[in-house]
């Protein structure tokens, strides 16, 4: 326990808080920007701080990847452009209740899931980082395929209308995640001789022109405002304690997020996703989802929030990131003379748990920040199409162009606007084609090394206790719905039978 | 109606004219400083490092560190660009076709362009023998690793590589780590089964869950996890002993007396047909920050083993590197003729 | 034109497209793509089939979709011909091009335009700064211009 006093102690040294605080405010900007993301926001700032103390360094760094997720959230909800992947899920509820003048409503909940989701995740790093490490090792390529086989089972539930135009949707996504160098065999498909598809499809270009570049013409063709009601009904603090009334979704979200950020590379984006869609599964109320209803927006940025510090439980305590950000704040922590793994909580204890209480009073700051500035972003969904549909195409572009400052990424990201500006006139959904995206790769690669592996026998799937909960949790997936509706009779004719013994 | 002084059309108008003359002179005088008009040395504006991988990995801490030395040196603004894709084929392309006046080099290990070119030959639209070569500044070994309750030495390895197919962990096709495992698999006269993953530490992860028999890394990026004996390295392929792991024996010693390492050097690349003046001034300030005991003192901690190399001698190793390669060639070919196991004819 | 055949149509010309390209590939790369492939290929056609199956069946007219052509075509262009000036001069003069673009769109003239320029320039001047001046993202490299 001392130790964890004499890194509060530490943390409170005013270098260390000034870099707590401006590191937060540089992470909400960044956060805000589409495309800009986390990653890029510390690489961006690594060399301001390249001359600064470890700690304070690592405090500004840490900081601005806790609140540049949460700070994501803000252009979901009010521009209908997820500042980053990971917040793509959150759009889906988000934005129609800022078009329903709640937006003030989901800025205070996703406030509340950035304080209450990042504060659990951040207990869980703290104490239990070694053992949540042991358990994260577990998962071979077998287990990943599966976790994205299981995710994609999720997609249905996802889809607002048409079944099949969904499925298309997901399934256009899992055909354009194929472009690139196949890593398993090393061919370069879908490539067409241009280098910059190398790589594959990107993610964040081909996101912020389906929501954004999308979002900006429809803005435009309309003439409408964002915010169809015009005015803004309910505040951030009234969405903040709204929050609360959902402890189940809270808890299921924040364990969602912790597991799929313990796990590396599997990403918070598909955090994001699963938590919405088992959200959605088990609502009382599924239909109420993807027209405002306030449980996705928490579901979401419950498990984002939550899944950045398990991205960190792998980075510093065996050094293996579990994520692009992760990757960019190891390789700053080994700039700085701090190497992660086994040894860092020995030689560097101090420095180490310094960053853990940074993180628990980094929640402070997106509580404060939260409930003081966000009702002026809330009031940007009211101002005139001239001025906003502009600056949407702006932000997200920029977005775009700075990732890899090459032009050709904001023609990607302007073909995927046209693309989503089509989709969404003739109700194909652009959710599950970012999903199969994300998806895509993950379950093809680790399909084929899987069979490498066990040198093409298929019972590698069903091998492990880990894979054969998760084939469980597939075919529940799947049949659980139908399965539900055929025993749901015989369910109910026992309960009344039991209420009749009961009360004679 | 007539305009009177004062009134909100004229306020309008003055305010509109107001700001774009501050914007217009803001980036006029951000234009100067930038270009320092008046001056005729070199550098005269910031020189821009391309690196092919993302911020913070182990291609670029060699620059990363130095950058602060070099800036004191130049006097000018150095800094890096990450331009991530196609495992690094983006950014050699990018400098390749860059105009040659010292303001865009590349950071990276012309050993990884040379397989490039060779993998990814339908994208790639450089040569790396033609890129300047102006300095290099650090070298890595490859390693190979185990979990310790697997393999504790490499003779145990090797008794098991005889019995069964191992399963060996790369950080993917056409890298480094592909090329030392199949000259392993050369060397010991065994098959083993080649897994690729996403970069050196997610195949260490795959290891530390006894998903694979054994991994194919670099020191740079694996010394925490062997230095905390999470690990077991089984042997470095080297010419000569590493320094930090001179117990682990190399080649060489082992009765592998043909083995000659293809080098992982990470140095600084240019255009082709850079001015020999600019290679000269460039080489200059390189050598003197890299020369300095507190870069030497940041690389130690980070775990960059420096070797500092002149354009000439920088050159010279790459040359020896295409040669080299096509010593592998069919090595290489051969293991391009692995088939995925589900689609093995039975 | 109905936009939902077309886009359908389009998909489907894409899809055969891609498999027509990856019959060259070795098997172990294109099997994936290819059964996504036909799933999706035959996901389409089952919707072309059953639309056309359902305008016959209803026997009017069933809600087409169609475009705002008038509308939509001016968007694209302003927004097409504003990200092609980037690549002549710098992302920059895209951003500017955009406020003055849509303000034009918008049938704004005289007062209204000056203040929408203002308000353009101003935030113009602020990404610059922002991203050109503290994050160094270059944003007057293009073409004709490259600094």
């Amino acid at each position: 326990m001392e130790i964890y006093w004499i890194a509060m102690v530490y943390c409170l040294q005013w270098q260390n808080l000034l870099a707590l605080v401006t590191g937060g405010i540089y992470g909400v900007i960044v956060g805000i920007l589409p495309g800009i993301g986390p990653a890029v926001g510390m690489a961006l700032a690594l060399p301001l701080t390249l001359k600064w103390h470890p700690a304070a360094a690592l405090i500004f760094l840490c900081t601005s990847y806790k609140l540049s997720t949460y700070g994501g959230s803000i252009t979901s909800i009010v521009l209908n452009t997820p500042g980053d992947s990971s917040n793509a899920a959150t759009v889906i509820d988000g934005f129609p209740m800022c078009r329903k003048g709640e937006g003030g409503i989901a800025l205070g909940a996703s406030c509340a899931s950035a304080v209450v989701g990042g504060l659990l995740g951040t207990l869980g790093l703290i104490f239990f980082s070694p053992a949540l490490a042991r358990f994260a090792l577990r998962f071979g390529p077998a287990e990943y395929c599966l976790i994205g086989v299981f995710a994609l089972t999720l997609v249905s539930v996802a889809i607002r209308g048409s079944v099949v135009r969904g499925l298309i949707s997901a399934g256009l996504g899992l055909i354009l995640a194929t472009f690139g160098y196949d890593a398993v065999v090393g061919t370069l498909r879908f490539t067409f001789g241009m280098d910059f598809l190398g790589d594959g499809v990107p993610v964040i270009q081909a996101m912020v022109g389906l929501f954004g570049v999308a979002q900006a013409l429809e803005l435009a063709e309309s003439n409408e405002p964002l915010s169809r009601v015009g005015s803004l009904m309910g505040g951030v603090w009234e969405g903040f304690k709204k929050y609360f009334h959902y402890p189940y979704n809270i808890l299921r979200s924040t364990f969602i997020g912790l597991f799929v950020g313990v796990v590396p590379a599997v990403g918070q984006t598909i955090s994001g996703f699963l938590s919405y869609m088992e959200a959605v599964r088990e609502s009382k109320h599924p239909e109420t989802f993807g027209k405002g209803e306030i449980e996705g927006v928490i579901a979401p940025e419950t498990a984002n929030n939550a899944c950045m510090p398990g991205d960190l439980v792998c980075t510093i305590s065996l050094g293996i990131p579990g994520s692009v950000g992760a990757a960019v704040f190891l390789g700053s922590m080994v700039i700085f003379g701090i190497t992660p793994g086994p040894l860092v909580f020995k030689e560097h204890g101090d420095i180490i748990y310094t960053l853990f209480m940074s993180l628990l009073f980094a929640h402070g700051l997106i509580f404060i920040i939260g409930l003081t500035s966000f009702r002026y972003f809330a009031r940007i969904a009211t101002i005139p199409n001239v001025i906003i549909v502009p600056t949407i195409l702006t932000i997200s572009l920029i977005g775009s162009y700075a990732t890899r400052n090459m032009m050709i990424d904001v023609i990607i990201s302007l073909v995927f606007g046209f693309l989503g500006y089509f989709m969404n006139k003739i109700n194909f959904s652009p959710i599950p084609l970012i999903f199969g995206l994300v998806i895509g790769d993950m379950i093809e690669k680790n399909f084929h090394r899987a069979l490498l592996l066990s040198e093409g026998a298929y019972r590698i799937f069903i091998e492990s206790w880990e894979a054969k909960l998760l084939l469980v949790l597939i075919f529940l997936s799947l049949f659980w719905l139908p399965l539900h509706r055929r025993f749901w009779p015989i369910g109910t004719a026992v309960k009344k039978i039991l209420h009749l013994i009961n009360h004679g | 109606m007539e305009k009177k002084e004062g009134s909100p059309r004229v306020h309008c108008r003055v305010w509109v004219i107001a700001l774009c003359s501050l914007w217009s002179l803001g980036l006029i005088s951000m234009f100067l400083i930038e270009h320092g008009i008046g001056e005729e040395t070199y550098p005269r504006q910031t020189i821009k490092v391309i690196c092919g991988y993302a911020p913070g990995g182990s291609s670029e801490r060699p620059v990363r560190l130095l950058l602060p030395l070099l800036q004191k040196h130049l006097r000018q603004n150095v800094m890096i660009e990450n331009l991530t894709g196609a495992g690094g084929v983006l950014a050699a392309n990018k400098v390749f076709s860059s105009p040659p006046d010292g303001y865009t080099l590349l950071t990276g290990q012309p050993g990884t362009l040379i397989l490039l070119e060779k993998y990814l030959s339908e994208i790639v639209r450089y040569r790396t023998k033609d890129l300047t070569h102006i300095y290099n500044i650090a070298q890595d070994d490859f390693v190979l690793l185990s979990h310790p309750e697997v393999f504790q030495t490499f003779e145990e390895f090797l008794g098991a590589a005889r019995k069964r197919r191992l399963r060996a962990a790369i950080s993917g096709w056409g890298t480094h780590t592909h090329l030392y495992i199949v000259m392993l698999e050369e060397m010991i006269g065994q098959k083993f089964i080649i897994v690729p993953f996403e970069g050196g530490r997610v195949s260490i992860a795959a290891l530390l869950g006894k998903h694979v028999d054994i991994v194919g890394t670099f020191i740079s990026t694996s010394y925490p996890i062997i230095r905390s004996g999470t690990v077991k390295p089984l042997m470095v392929f080297s010419d000569r002993r590493h320094p930090t792991l001179s117990q682990i024996p190399i080649p060489g010693e082992m009765g592998f007396r043909d083995f000659t390492p293809f080098d992982y050097h990470t140095g600084i690349l240019g255009p082709p047909q850079l001015p020999g003046d600019r290679i000269k001034i460039l080489e200059g300030i390189f050598d003197q920050a890299v020369k300095e005991p507190e870069f030497y003192e940041k690389a130690k901690e980070a775990g960059v083993d420096v070797y500092p190399l002149n354009s000439k001698e920088y050159l010279a190793e790459t040359e020896k590197q295409y040669s080299l390669l096509k010593k592998y060639i069919k090595v290489l070919k051969g293991a391009e003729d692995q088939k995925t196991p589900i689609h093995r004819e039975k | 034109m109905n936009l939902d055949f077309f886009f359908q149509g389009v998909l489907i010309f894409f899809i055969v497209f891609l498999l027509w390209e990856s019959r060259n590939y070795p098997f172990e790369s294109g099997i994936y793509p290819q059964m996504v492939g036909v799933i999706i290929l035959t996901l389409l056609l089952y919707l072309w089939g059953s639309n056309l199956r359902k305008k016959r069946e209803h026997k009017r007219e069933s809600r087409e979709i169609r475009l705002r052509g008038d509308g939509f075509l001016k968007i694209s262009l302003v927004t097409v011909i504003a990200t092609l000036l980037g690549f002549l001069g710098g992302f920059l003069l895209s951003v500017l091009c955009y406020y003055v673009g849509y303000a034009l769109l918008q049938g704004q003239r005289r007062s209204g335009l000056r203040h929408t320029l203002g308000v353009g320039v101003a935030l113009t001047a602020f990404f610059y700064i922002l991203f050109g001046w503290f994050m160094n993202v270059p944003m007057f490299q293009g073409w004709l211009v490259h600094f």
